[in-house]
């Protein structure tokens, strides 16, 4: 594994006030690759990337040991600012949930919010957004229509496009497809796989299918332990684990 | 997940494999035995009986492609869906050797001669190509030993075969066409030993996902 690390998790262990969610957690993200994770539902695949960006810090109760570096400081430090982490590291949810504003406005959130005001700036970032987002085409001349009146589909990839406004340089997405229709679900695949030049990608999915078609790296949580972790394809024709293989043949879960 | 309809399809699989593997075994053993008697009607069932090895192995094939369009078998399934198509190839193989020696009693003169090391080739060609089979269907690693040790016993006698044919050949001339065609036999008997170890080799990456070259 010659690939460069962005994140490196260190015993990471998480509770719920006293549920342990998340087991002496060891894993290395690398960069510009799509890192796949999966296992059954309630396993902590969530609580684990919503860790990488302490949005957990945000539920009461929640207690975490362990490191997470990315680039090599360690986010749970005392005085890593949180806003700029989470802008640096953004999260597109299950559910696409756009504001309910223009199309427009919900792209320029993230940007306003950080501080730029210039119109010709946020135009301009705007419309790399949507570039990027594969949506600029099928938005392009009703930028101030409301985003809710978008598809499913459509509204995925605006809020791609929101989280790619603020120029992160690692995306989670957290089951981005579990409510898209198979040709929704077609272009975020895509999409991941264009957005994975420019950005480090951490998805977690339900779909077995979905991980070894997008993903580089994929890790099978069960009950809060990383069981497994290896190259895609390894995990896919061989894993070693015989936990993996039952999970991903359909044997368990 | 569907698991029990996929375990399904890789058990059908199972058994067509095992079915076509008995009936290619069965004709290698008739070949040779119709060689050794001169035996037409034998014969004519080995050349007939090789269509409905060929119609396996299209079926199998047919079953493999649906299974992964229809199921998307990972792993360990995915190894044992891909690689069927490998052993059936193979069987389907030994199964054309088998009517190649069928066919070749036309050729032969009357009152031919077969040399016993070419008898027992045969017999041994046609237990290896069950043993192999059952290497794969049935994971069973100790035939494996055997299988390599059948093979070089294949291979000393194809060896063998070629000073006492050559000598025929040499010495009495109206019984060389065949000894002619014994050299093909031999050919065809240690192709079949051949592939068989081939079933086997596949049968051992299925099992344990690593490529190991017997």
């Amino acid at each position: 594994m010659d690939d460069k690390n962005k994140i490196m998790v260190r015993k990471l262990n998480l509770w719920y006030t006293d549920n342990h969610v998340l087991k002496d957690v060891d894993l290395d993200i690398k960069e510009n690759k799509v890192t796949a994770l999966i296992g059954p539902s309630g396993c902590g695949k969530t609580t684990f990337i919503r860790a990488l960006n302490r949005m957990n810090d945000l539920i009461e109760g929640v207690r975490v040991t362990g490191e997470v570096f990315l680039d090599g400081r360690n986010i749970y430090d005392k005085d890593v600012d949180v806003v700029s982490l989470r802008k640096r590291v953004g999260m597109v949810f299950q559910k696409p949930n756009p504001f309910p504003m223009s199309i427009f406005d919900n792209v320029a959130y993230g940007p306003r919010i950080h501080g730029i005001g210039d119109k010709k700036k946020l135009r301009e970032i705007v419309k790399e957004s949507l570039v990027n987002a594969a949506l600029w085409d099928e938005v392009k001349d009703r930028l101030n229509m409301n985003a809710l009146d978008l598809s499913g589909g459509q509204q995925q990839r605006l809020c791609i496009a929101r989280t790619l406004a603020v120029k992160p340089e690692v995306i989670l997405f957290d089951e981005p497809c579990s409510a898209l229709d198979p040709i929704a679900t077609g272009k975020i695949e895509d999409l991941i796989h264009e957005l994975k030049k420019q950005y480090t990608i951490v998805i977690v999915t339900h779909n077995m299918q979905q991980a070894a078609r997008v993903s580089d790296y994929t890790g099978y949580f069960l009950l809060g332990e990383m069981i497994e972790f290896g190259k895609t394809k390894q995990i896919f024709e061989n894993p070693k684990k015989k936990l993996t293989e039952d999970y991903i043949t359909g044997r368990f879960g | 997940m569907p698991r029990k309809a996929l375990d399904r399809q890789i058990d059908k699989i199972r058994r067509d494999i095992l079915e076509m593997s008995e009936l290619v075994s069965d004709a290698v053993l008739k070949a040779i035995t119709a060689l050794e008697n001169n035996d037409k009607k034998m014969a004519n069932e080995v050349i007939i009986g090789d269509e409905l090895i060929d119609n396996y192995y299209t079926h199998i094939k047919k079953r493999v492609i649906q299974t992964i369009a229809l199921h998307q078998p990972v792993a360990k399934d995915l190894r044992f869906i891909s690689i069927s198509l490998d052993v059936a190839y193979n069987l389907e193989r030994i199964g054309d050797y088998a009517r190649d020696i069928a066919e070749s009693l036309d050729y032969m003169n009357k009152g031919y001669f077969v040399l016993d090391e070419i008898s027992e080739m045969g017999r041994i060609s046609s237990q290896m190509s069950g043993d192999a089979a059952d290497v794969f269907v049935n994971e069973n690693r100790e035939n494996i030993d055997e299988i390599l040790k059948k093979e070089d016993r294949v291979d000393e006698l194809y060896k063998s075969v070629f000073p006492t044919l050559k000598n025929i050949i040499e010495k009495k001339y109206e019984k060389y066409p065949d000894a002619l065609n014994l050299i093909l036999i031999a050919k065809f008997l240690e192709r079949i030993a051949d592939h068989s170890v081939n079933i086997a080799n596949r049968a051992m990456y299925e099992m344990s996902g690593e490529e190991e070259y017997l």
